[in-house]
């Protein structure tokens, strides 16, 4: 617990000291999106970009880059949140699925055709696409 | 033996009480031991299909519910992971906790669609190629007697979208837990090919050839069945020692065999006992009939203590004694009252034939009829009555009835027939009565006349008669007649005499008839009287040569009272019958006596008399006559005479004889008490 603790801290420490750029990404095989599709996409308001079935994946709901996703990009409260998956819950939505790490979401977005996610800009591999830009 | 049971109801009640007994034992007992083994065993076959079908289907059903839960597992948004080739290891973490739920020797892990094991419960495998990869299409494949459980997990953003296969090792001998093992039983699963054996050693030598069946060997009784599903090439055995499975019936029979002495004893005992119950009353009513038939007496009362039928028969048979009792005893007054009547009726009678005239015997018949029928309103009337009894009397010179009157009885008519009959025979008894009144009355007058008659005749043929003798005596006396005309005097003379005699006789007897002849008693010597009869008679005794003597000895009286002159004419009378019948010998003559009696005894040698004529003597004197007159002289009437007296005397006279020419002994007896 503590040497998570200290490797967390120690991250946050190194990201303040370079930079506090995050990008949501997409696999290739997306052309262009802009953030109101963004949010409804990650709200699973609409689940395609013309013909293409697209699959949002999200870090882990504690994950600080997922916090800034959520204050800065989909601007809702972490409460507000839960309240409104609450009530999709019940109409038989579900809140996109979650990796618990960037790398997994790096794996997954690589792979998975229609696969939007975001992550820190430095993470940004080949074979994704840059659709937005964040900074805390 | 058939006698045995006919003899008595006892032998019967016992021996269908023991039949009944025994019967179901008997028949329990061989059911047990020639079908029972069979149902036995047919029904430990039974238990174990059951048991073994139990645990078929626990087996299936555990591989479903493994099948289920990989699906579940399969389903999981969790897998999408797959697609980051599990790098945050959560689906391993996962497998290796449900595999740690199953706790049982299997490992899980996830193939990709390239056939590499990305996440496992066991950290060797990862990585590797899954060399069986291509067996995954079906869901459940078995190998090297391993089976694999696989589960194709799709993403969950995207149900089309393949992304691998959940698979599940399940070493096939985690079934162990399935079969039950005991000392007694043995369980295995094996396949035909017995390539695959799990579970117990015990060498059974099963065909597997069916899909379940039954076989009994020597020792074990076997069952074996197909699995299900994926196993369906398995079968599951299981076997039972033959002496467990019929252990029960083995005990069952010995504890029957052991119990069959004491159960007879005790159902020999019991029917023994119930049977003797039983026929307890019965004898008891049979002693009790016995007891009544032998003392004939009807007023006991058996009580039987019992509520049954032979209660009833007992209250039967209290009332059949109690009827007969009552009915003898009613018999009996019957029978009392019919004596009285009886007796009632003779004295009746009695009384009837003691009326000396024909007034005096309708009276006393009329009074006599009235006590007895206890009717008032009979009368006799010299009319005829209508319902009367009529009365008659012979007239015996014509022969013919004459009627007397009727008893008038106050009847309408005879309604009893008896009672007509009884009334008659009174009348027949009454008429009888007045014949013979009638009858007596007449003959006594009869008699009178012939008494008189005779009377009379001998007075007035005495008178000529002395006559005769005086002329006669008067001639024998004149002495100018020839011998034979002295002769010929001398026989009228002597005829003469012998006349008078019987004519003295004769008055004598008619005397006694009419009851003129009376004894004038006296204080007299005996002995003298006889010794002067004795000297009277001594001469014609010696003249005809006959010894004749007297004893006295014997008589110790000195006075004795009686009329002399008729004791002296009996004995003299009694004495020259002796002698004149006695031709050779003697005539002993014997007076003596004792306290009650005087006796005269005359033994005589004579001719003596037939035992048949004995009675005659006494009876008649025309009859004696006939008798004795042919031969000798007499009038006959001597003895009749001499017995006649003898009753005036208060004596009696018997004659002996032990045949003719045996001589004859006569006895005069005198009551001492009359004088």
């Amino acid at each position: 617990m503590k040497a998570i603790v200290t490797y967390l801290i120690g991250t946050l420490l190194s990201l303040q000291l370079f930079s506090d750029e995050y990008a949501v990404v997409t696999n290739n095989s997306v052309e262009s999106v802009t953030l109101g599709q963004i949010k409804a996409l990650f709200l699973k308001k609409t689940g395609y970009l013309g013909n293409r079935a697209i699959v949002p994946v999200n870090l882990s709901s504690r994950n600080p880059i997922r916090v800034s996703f959520e204050k800065r990009v989909l601007h809702m409260s972490f409460n507000r949140l839960k309240s409104y998956w609450t009530k999709q819950h019940y109409l038989g939505h579900r809140p996109p699925i979650s990796m618990k790490s960037q790398a997994s979401v790096n794996a997954f977005i690589q792979k998975v055709d229609g696969s939007i996610g975001y992550m820190r800009l430095e993470k940004v591999a080949n074979g994704m696409k840059i659709v937005y830009r964040w900074s805390d | 033996m058939l006698k045995f049971f006919q003899s008595s109801l006892r032998n019967k009640l016992l021996v269908s009480f023991i039949f009944i007994g025994l019967l179901p034992f008997v028949i329990l007992l061989s059911y047990t031991l020639f079908l029972s083994e069979n149902k036995i065993v047919n029904k430990s076959i039974k238990e174990q299909f059951s048991r073994a079908n139990e645990v078929v289907s626990l087996i299936e059903n555990h591989i479903v519910s493994i099948q289920k839960e990989l699906d579940f597992i399969s389903s999981l948004d969790l897998m999408d992971d797959i697609l980051a080739d599990d790098i945050d290891k959560r689906i391993s973490i996962l497998l290796s906790k449900k595999r740690t739920d199953f706790s049982l020797d299997l490992a899980l892990f996830v193939v990709n669609e390239k056939g590499v094991i990305i996440a496992s419960s066991e950290n060797e495998l990862l990585l590797k190629n899954f060399s069986h990869f291509s067996e995954l299409s079906k869901k459940k494949v078995i190998i090297d007697s391993k089976l694999y459980v696989s589960s194709i997990i799709y993403a969950s953003f995207d149900s089309t979208k393949k992304l691998g296969y959940l698979v599940l090792k399940y070493n096939l001998n985690n079934l162990q837990v399935y079969l039950p093992h005991e000392t007694t039983m043995h369980s295995y699963i094996t396949k035909s090919d017995s390539s695959f054996k799990l579970g117990s050693n015990v060498d059974l030598d099963v065909i597997l050839k069916k899909d379940r069946e039954s076989l009994i060997t020597s020792h074990h009784v076997i069952v074996y069945e197909k699995l299900k599903g994926i196993l369906k090439d398995y079968y599951l055995v299981y076997a039972v020692d033959k002496a467990v499975a019929l252990k029960f019936l083995y005990d069952f029979i010995a504890f029957m065999l052991y119990m069959a002495i004491p159960i007879l004893l005790l159902i020999i005992y019991i029917s023994l006992r119930y049977s003797k119950n039983i026929v307890k009353p019965i004898e008891r009513l049979t002693l009790a009939t016995r007891n009544i038939t032998k003392e004939q007496d009807y007023s006991g009362v058996l009580a039987i203590n019992s509520q049954d039928e032979i209660a009833i028969l007992t209250d039967s048979f209290n009332d059949m004694i109690q009827t007969t009792s009552s009915a003898l005893h009613n018999l009996e007054k019957e029978n009392e009252l019919r004596l009285k009547r009886f007796i009632q009726l003779i004295e009746v009678f009695n009384t009837i034939i003691q009326t000396t005239s024909q007034d005096e015997c309708i009276d006393v018949s009329l009074e006599e009829i009235k006590k007895i029928t206890l009717k008032d309103d009979l009368h006799f009337s010299k009319n005829r009555v209508e319902n009367s009894i009529d009365l008659y009397v012979t007239d015996f010179e014509k022969d013919e009835k004459i009627y007397v009157g009727s008893i008038s009885l106050a009847l309408e008519s005879f309604t009893d027939e008896n009672e007509h009959a009884f009334y008659n025979s009174i009348a027949s008894m009454i008429m009888l009565q007045l014949d013979r009144i009638r009858l007596i009355s007449r003959t006594m007058v009869v008699s009178k006349a012939k008494s008189a008659f005779i009377s009379n005749m001998s007075h007035e043929l005495r008178t000529p008669l002395n006559a005769i003798i005086g002329f006669t005596q008067f001639l024998i006396i004149y002495e100018e007649l020839t011998e034979d005309q002295q002769d010929t005097v001398a026989n009228i003379e002597s005829s003469a005499h012998y006349l008078l005699g019987m004519i003295n006789e004769i008055l004598d007897i008619a005397k006694i008839e009419a009851g003129k002849m009376e004894a004038h008693k006296e204080d007299v010597n005996l002995v003298e009287i006889v010794q002067s009869s004795y000297n009277m008679l001594q001469p014609l005794a010696d003249d005809k040569g006959v010894e004749f003597r007297l004893t006295t000895e014997a008589f110790a009286l000195d006075v004795f009272k009686t009329d002399p002159k008729i004791f002296q004419q009996i004995i003299t009378n009694l004495l020259s019958n002796a002698i004149k019948f006695t031709e050779i010998g003697e005539v002993s003559f014997e007076l003596s006596s004792d306290e009650h009696r005087v006796y005269v005894k005359i033994i005589d040698t004579g001719i003596g008399i037939e035992e048949e004529d004995l009675a005659k003597l006494f009876s008649d004197f025309t009859q004696v006559e006939n008798v004795m007159q042919k031969k000798h002289k007499g009038t006959g009437l001597g003895l009749s005479l001499s017995k006649k007296m003898a009753h005036i005397l208060g004596g009696d006279i018997q004659l002996f004889s032990k045949g003719l020419g045996k001589g004859s002994t006569s006895l005069f007896t005198l009551e001492r008490s009359v004088s």
